[in-house]
């Protein structure tokens, strides 16, 4: 029972206009407020990715400048020398003169490794000295730096190389020293330290994870990289520039990003001008993912707390439609049990508050046509009760009539000595009778014109069926007459007098009984429905239907017989007062009837066909218990 | 508002549903906010995080390997008090790797001759002879070592004190001692040495070693600075041996005329060279221009 009022509850409360109000406006909100949120998002991305993006191809553009800056003084520097020695202002064959001149050269210069000049006679001097044991079997012409510079009409680089002494990468820019015939005599040439040349690269500030490096791209190597002159630890970083190179050279791209290690990076290239060299930019767009992820729990933040008050409001917004109709919907309810007095107070302005003024209006106009009905109802009964006082008066004035003549004639006979004696005491006996018979009829206009109020209780149709059938039963049998039961096994207690519900039983039954002479069958039916057809079909009731009368379930007890049936003309009248199709009938039986069952703000429906039989419907409302 | 209201609707009294979904959105909230924290802070890439030694108020990086520890002494340092301190801390830290802690002794000797030994005065020679001696007695067993001690003892003598008896015995120790120890070239520190593409020769584990004997430097040296002609001879004999390296056999037979002239011998020696297929143009020519030089009459000429 628990469980099935829950389930009432639930499918009540999935089926209101409420929730149905209150969803609607909570999917609008969820799907705008995150949408703008995202699309918000996705711009701010978009516009960052745009700003690293121009960002890091601007940097790169930058270091080759630089770098290009940096390296040229260097080929400047060569060229000087080389032209010294053209010209003779260095002595080549005076050692001490080349020392002072490459050591004044160095001063200063911390970026050159080495400065040297080897001969094509294979003599070579080097400030500072090679170990004494290199120098004894070094052999200058063989050097890539040596050949590059005899080939060339200018500076030579060459690519990236350890340097014998240290095993420290660095590069190598020479210069050809030429007789005034053209011929070779030698070539000088600076070791220029690529850990010295990455330096300046630290200087650059491209975030925490950033890094500037320069690449051969003939050979791949990096040559110049901020790692370079720090500890262990840091070279393996070398493979996430590796790694960019890899991935950007697979898909032909000069930018883009690439995954290493879970995490993603924007690498960007720029050509190095004069050499075969590449400006690389490599950023972890965890720096400026941290900005966009600010803006990503803000926007996230946001819409949170806009679903948040969204719903909050929207829950108002739908209980301040909805309250409205609730207060109508009451108001209608309470209208229906009755209470014209109700009025709904909506102070809303528009649609809401007309709908209760209309509402208002209406309750007024039923309470005054309630009152209206009422007094026409209450005046409709005083003409009926006129009417039927005519009607009774006729009647009584024929039932008495009658009799009284009857007993005129006789007292007259009696009072007539003349007459014989035997005829005298059968006129006395006439008289008795008429007054019997009067009697009886004055007292069933009695119990008719002034019924006595009903003492009411809780009555079990079923068991007040039983207790009428078995004290007349027996009696009916012996007269040839059968009384079929259709019971249920329980129904709904009603309120009623017992003796007034057994009155209607036995005034029915002896009905049925008279429109059977030769005996038959009577069936007595008994149903509870919540709400029978027959009261909202289309059919007839004999009885006045009360209009007062709510019941959300009755007790219907029907009694048929398989007699003579009624005509229609006579079910108009058949419940009238002084009304008998019978000679034998004063009139009132039926009547009485249809008193006790208005009295139990009951109904009376009759169903009749002539040779048939016909059919006593009785409607009572029930107490319902659970 | 109806008071009557908040009790009646599809609303039961107690809001049950309504509070529901606030607390479902609340908790949505709450997970929301926590899955949205700010990124952990970017890791810091540049930077040391070596503890470090103080040596000669120098702070020195203590790296975990001897090795790592002498490559790092072994970078170019423009400040020398900074490498030696470096240097130092290789026997200070990884006293047990003999190897690095010899390499690093050498460097250290080799440094008391400063930037340029040609600019080197005696007193700084003198120290940095008797560096390499005490290197000499304390590693004798590591033929790395040794042998290039003897060689920069012999060096120093010959080249920088004019001593030649001296480093003549230094050569001729070394040559008997270790006559199949190579040169080898410091190892490149895995942190400064340029990365590739690809794998590369370049990136070595082991130090790299060339095919020059310490022994056939030494004999160049003999033949250079002895007067013994037939020390010298013989010497310049094994240098050109045809098992010789073409780079040692036309330094020895160079060094040979320019210290000592030439004569038919030597001419036949340089004839005898020039047959073999695996000189470079450059060999060739530098040998066929002693051929061009006059030789004299078979004996020895002074340097």
């Amino acid at each position: 029972m628990i469980r099935f009022r829950y389930r009432y509850r639930l499918r009540k409360f999935l089926q209101s206009f409420h929730l149905r109000v209150f969803l609607a406006l909570v999917l609008v909100i969820v799907i705008f407020i995150p949408g703008t949120g995202y699309v918000g998002y996705l711009q701010a991305l978009r516009i960052a990715e745009d700003q690293m993006e121009q960002y890091t191809i601007s940097t790169a553009a930058q270091i080759s400048t630089r770098a290009t800056s940096f390296l040229a003084q260097h080929a400047h520097t060569v060229q000087l020398l080389a032209s010294l020695f053209e010209k003779g202002l260095i002595n080549h064959a005076n050692d001490d003169q080349l020392f002072r001149a490459f050591h004044l050269f160095r001063q200063d210069r911390p970026e050159f490794v080495n400065i040297y000049y080897g001969d094509e006679q294979g003599r070579f001097i080097m400030v500072p000295p090679q170990r004494p044991e290199i120098h004894r079997i070094f052999d200058p012409r063989i050097r890539p730096w040596y050949r590059g510079a005899a080939s060339a009409a200018g500076s030579h680089w060459t690519e990236v190389y350890l340097f014998a002494s240290t095993q420290k990468p660095g590069i190598t820019v020479s210069a050809p020293i030429r007789e005034r015939s053209g011929t070779l005599r030698g070539v000088c040439g600076i070791d220029i330290d690529l850990v010295e040349f990455s330096k300046f690269l630290q200087g650059i500030d491209i975030g925490r994870q950033g890094v500037a490096y320069i690449f051969e791209n003939s050979t791949g190597h990096i040559i110049a990289h901020p790692w370079l002159s720090v500890l262990p630890e840091e070279t393996s970083r070398l493979d996430l520039l590796r790694a960019s190179r890899r991935d950007l050279a697979t898909r032909g791209k000069t930018f883009g990003l690439t995954t290493y290690h879970g995490e993603q990076y924007f690498t960007a290239y720029a050509d190095y001008p004069g050499q075969e060299w590449t400006v690389g930019v490599t950023l972890s767009i965890s720096d400026y993912l941290e900005k966009i992820q600010v803006i990503k729990q803000t926007t996230i933040t946001l819409i949170i707390a806009g679903l948040l008050l969204s719903s909050l409001l929207s829950y108002l917004l739908a209980k301040t439609i909805i309250s409205p109709l609730l207060q109508l919907q009451q108001g209608i309810e309470r209208i229906a049990r009755g209470d014209l007095t109700h009025r709904v107070d909506i102070k809303d302005p528009d649609i809401a508050r007309e709908l209760a003024r209309s509402f208002n209006r209406m309750a007024l106009s039923l309470r005054n046509s309630l009152v209206a009905l009422k007094a026409t109802y209450a005046e409709l009964q005083e003409k009926q009760k006129l009417a039927a006082v005519g009607k009774m008066t006729a009647g009584i004035a024929h039932e008495i009539k009658n009799p009284l003549g009857i007993i005129l004639g006789a007292t007259q006979v009696v009072l007539d000595r003349q007459r014989p004696l035997e005829m005298r005491e059968k006129a006395a006996s006439f008289i008795m009778d008429e007054v019997v018979r009067l009697d009886t009829t004055l007292k069933a206009f009695l119990a008719f014109a002034k019924p006595s109020t009903p003492m009411l209780t809780e009555v079990d149709m079923i068991r007040l069926l039983e207790e009428t059938l078995s004290a007349t039963e027996e009696r009916y049998l012996e007269e040839g007459y059968q009384i079929v039961r259709d019971f249920p096994a329980s129904v709904p207690l009603f309120e009623a007098d017992p003796a007034q519900i057994r009155q209607v039983i036995i005034n029915i039954l002896l009905n049925s009984f008279k429109a059977m002479p030769d005996g038959g069958t009577v069936t007595i039916r008994v149903r509870a429905e919540k709400e029978p057809e027959m009261l909202k079909a289309d059919m007839r009731f004999i009885s006045i239907r009360n209009p007062f009368t709510v019941a959300r379930e009755w007790l219907i007890v029907a009694i048929s017989d398989n007699g003579c049936g009624i005509t229609e003309e006579q079910q108009e009248k058949i419940m009238e007062p002084f009304v008998s199709f019978r000679d034998d009938g004063v009139g009132l039986g039926l009547s009485i009837v249809s008193q006790l069952v208005r009295l139990h703000r009951g109904h009376i429906q009759i169903n009749s066909q002539p040779g048939k039989g016909t059919t006593f419907i009785l409607f009572f409302p029930c107490i319902l218990r659970e | 508002m109806n008071r009557n209201l908040s009790q009646a609707g599809p609303f039961p009294p107690s809001a049950g549903p309504i509070g529901h979904l606030f607390l479902t959105l609340l908790l949505g909230l709450a997970l929301l906010v926590t899955g949205c924290s700010p990124p952990p802070a970017a890791e810091q890439t540049t930077g040391s995080d070596h503890p470090f030694r103080e040596i000669d108020q120098r702070a020195i990086p203590e790296l975990p390997t001897a090795a790592e520890q002498l490559a790092y002494a072994l970078s170019r340092f423009t400040d020398l008090t900074e490498q030696r301190a470096a240097l130092k801390a290789v026997a200070t830290l990884h006293p047990k790797d003999r190897r690095a802690t010899g390499i690093a002794a050498l460097e250290l000797a080799y440094l008391e001759l400063g930037e340029d030994y040609r600019l080197a005065g005696p007193e700084h020679i003198e120290r940095a002879r008797q560096y390499y001696q005490r290197i000499l007695s304390a590693y004798p067993e590591l033929a790395e070592v040794a042998a290039r001690a003897h060689w920069y003892l012999g060096w120093i003598a010959t080249e920088l004190e004019a001593d030649s008896a001296s480093g003549l015995e230094h050569y001729q120790e070394l040559i008997n001692r270790f006559p199949g120890e190579r040169l080898s070239l410091p190892e490149p520190a895995p942190w400064l040495t340029i990365d590739l593409i690809d794998d590369s020769d370049l990136q070595r584990s082991a130090p790299p070693q060339l095919t020059v004997t310490w022994a056939d430097l030494a004999r160049l040296e003999i033949v250079r600075y002895s007067t013994d002609r037939q020390l010298t001879w013989q010497h310049l004999l094994t240098l050109t041996e045809p098992r010789s390296m073409p780079q040692i056999l036309t330094r020895a037979l160079t060094v040979m005329v320019e210290q000592h002239g030439t004569n038919c011998e030597i001419n036949k020696r340089i004839h005898s060279a020039l047959e073999r297929v695996d000189l470079d143009d450059l060999q060739r020519s530098d040998l066929q221009a002693l051929l061009a030089i006059a030789p004299d009459d078979g004996t020895q000429h002074s340097r």
